[in-house]
């Protein structure tokens, strides 16, 4: 292929992965052939055979064989497809399946690539995210500094995707349970993102809910009565500001939003405001509900663990044992071995016990 | 197919496109873009260690006969005639028509930002079509693959001037439908897109449609009112329970639980002073 039409044939891959990302987001019940599309223009552009062999999910034999563009592309095209290829597969996945799928992704593009390639580099950030949103323990706090410093290295200390794995890198250090240091990290990252993209923009948003989930972190594990209330309070209004902007960005029922509404309930919890935390929580089921629930399986577990919380802390024994039932159910399914699995069972165990 | 997609394959540049990559003579053309690649290869920004190397626009003075160098030809006329605004009759037209205040090395410019882009244009189109995708997730999608041809062509999407294809602009008429305001706003989303990339060459597709996200959320915001929503959906199931034989087909035990929750909920809210201060709501 000559160098017009490779490109050309890298820039359909390309317009035809950010189209076929938008539609990632439509219900899974209508994805079976989006995923068949996509496997298929994946086929045409990686080894198949080598892929498959993998362990990566099953591309299909090219149906025609397309007219000279089977050499290989700029690799961003193909990464990207990649990358979307396994995260359609992944959602079919418990969370705690999700990250054998990326890191055989990102063994297969090591082997192919050189170590110093960004588009490598940004992989394995991208790897990094899914072991974090799986809850693999330990964290791997060394592994995420090196990729930071490669990152600062490759686009500057406050370019977006350097960002993006600072704000991993607090997830890392509230995992490994430095509450403190993850918060005061994820601070330093609003502010930078508020300058560079604005209040409003997404990964501004994203970097101060996680910020609101290490304040409850830390809240949650804070004796004192007075300090755990300090961080209720702040990170009610952490949370306050970046619900109404998802509201306003994705409308009140996408998956971000009603996440924020989960912490919202959680520094209500925390507050001992719990009717409405009671009811904030509600309606946090019913949208995942109509959304299809099944993407994020792991947080409607953490709903009915709240639930479970506030019905216990009203008194509502049968209610607090019927939530964390589920949630013991739900959250051993998508990490048996994670800490709000052990919290839910820790709970049916106190309740059943009476 | 969707009617966007049928449009969008329909604009007067996607009809310039087709006659002209028919044309006998487009390989010479794509050697010239070709040639425009390997040029702006040079004005890469580099940036100092630490520090974002964000993309300042590009000029390059005497593009054109740099181009007729590039690709050893003994004049520059080759290359001038291809872009002139009177080009001989057997070559395509030029896509900046016959204007003579358009200089050859301007109309040059656009097709070649028009001509990198197409690509990527296509693609969304290929999937929009095989998906039915409704006009805001094409538009979406449109907005997230100019972002990644700016991020694949960081100096072409620099070169004075300086921002997306001259194509978008009425690309985004389309997706407007005639609202020239509609379009005006479109056509600022699409340069703020690609300036976001310049300002920050390691920004992804999605994260640059992100920063216009609000503004394409307000200008495809369902004028019907929440409240209307709800009333509509209420009046609907009501009215499919009444006639349904068998009621427990449309609402199962579990659903009924939660939908009367949800109601005995906003019967309280709606017949609360906040929101009906005489009481009157209930």
């Amino acid at each position: 292929m000559s160098g017009p039409q490779a490109s050309e044939a890298s820039g359909r891959v390309r317009g035809a992965t950010e189209a076929l990302g938008v539609l990632e987001a439509r219900p899974r019940a209508t994805r079976p052939p989006l995923e068949g599309f996509t496997q298929a223009l994946l086929a045409r552009h990686v080894d198949r055979a080598a892929w498959n062999a993998a362990g990566l999910p099953p591309l299909p034999r090219p149906t025609e064989e397309p007219a000279g563009d089977s050499v290989p592309l700029p690799t961003v095209a193909v990464v990207r497809l990649a990358q979307l290829v396994v995260s359609m597969h992944c959602t079919g996945l418990s969370l705690a399946d999700r990250p054998t799928v990326w890191a055989r992704l990102e063994s297969f593009f090591t082997r192919r690539l050189p170590e110093s390639d960004p588009v490598l580099i940004r992989l394995r950030a991208v790897v990094c995210h899914q072991r974090l949103e799986a809850g693999c323990q330990p964290p791997d706090v060394a592994g995420l500094r090196l990729l930071l410093d490669r990152q600062r290295r490759i686009h500057g200390a406050n370019s977006y995707l350097t960002g993006l794995t600072r704000a991993h890198l607090a997830t890392a250090y509230r995992q490994a349970g430095d509450y403190a240091r993850a918060a005061s990290l994820l601070e330093e990252e609003a502010r930078v993102r508020t300058d560079l993209f604005g209040p409003e923009h997404p990964v501004t948003l994203v970097t101060r809910s996680m910020l609101a989930r290490a304040l409850l972190t830390q809240a949650d594990v804070t004796e004192d009565v007075q300090a755990r209330r300090g961080l209720a309070r702040h990170a009610l209004a952490v949370i306050t500001d970046v619900r109404v902007a998802r509201d306003r960005l994705f409308g009140a029922t996408a998956a971000n939003a009603t996440k924020i509404r989960r912490y919202e309930a959680h520094a209500l919890l925390l507050l001992g405001d719990l009717d409405r935390a009671r009811a904030v929580l509600e309606h946090v089921l019913t949208f995942d509900a109509a959304r299809d629930g099944q993407k994020d399986l792991y947080a409607i577990g953490q709903t009915h663990l709240l639930l479970a919380r506030v019905h216990a802390a009203q008194g509502g024994r049968p209610q607090a044992l019927a939530h964390a039932e589920q949630a013991r159910r739900i959250l051993s399914a998508q990490i048996p071995g994670g800490e709000s699995a052990a919290r839910a069972r820790e709970i049916v165990a106190t309740l059943a016990a009476g | 197919m969707p009617s966007i997609t049928r449009e969008l394959d329909a604009t007067r540049t996607a009809r310039w496109y087709v006659r002209a990559h028919d044309c006998d003579s487009w390989i010479k053309r794509e050697q010239c873009f070709g040639a425009l690649t390997v040029i702006l290869d040079d004005h890469r920004a580099s940036a100092r260690p630490g520090e974002r190397p964000s993309q300042p626009p590009v000029q390059v003075p005497g593009l054109l006969d740099e181009v007729a160098r590039r690709l050893y030809f003994r004049s520059r006329e080759p290359v001038y005639k291809r872009w002139r605004s009177r080009p001989d009759g057997q070559r395509a037209a030029r896509w900046a028509g016959p204007d003579f205040a358009i200089t050859p090395a301007a109309a040059f410019i656009h097709e070649a930002k028009i001509v990198g882009f197409w690509p990527y244009r296509a693609g969304v189109l290929e999937v929009a079509g095989a998906f039915s995708m409704t006009d805001v997730e094409v538009l979406t999608a449109y907005l997230r693959a100019l972002a990644a041809w700016a991020c694949d062509h960081l100096t072409l999407a620099a070169l004075v001037p300086s921002g997306p294809p001259a194509c978008v602009a009425e690309d985004m008429e389309v997706f407007a439908a005639g609202d020239a305001a509609r379009a005006s706003r479109l056509a600022g989303a699409s340069r703020a897109v690609v300036q976001t990339v310049l300002d920050d060459p390691s920004m992804t597709p999605l994260g640059a449609f992100n920063m216009v996200r609000g503004e394409v959320v307000e200008l495809y915001r369902e004028p019907v009112r929440i409240a209307d929503r709800v009333h509509y959906s209420v009046a609907e199931l009501s009215d499919r329970l009444m006639r349904e034989a068998d009621p427990a087909a449309l609402v199962d035990q579990e659903q009924c639980r939660l939908l009367l929750a949800s109601l005995d909920e906003l019967r309280l809210l709606l017949t609360s002073e906040a929101v009906a201060p005489s009481g009157g709501a209930g």
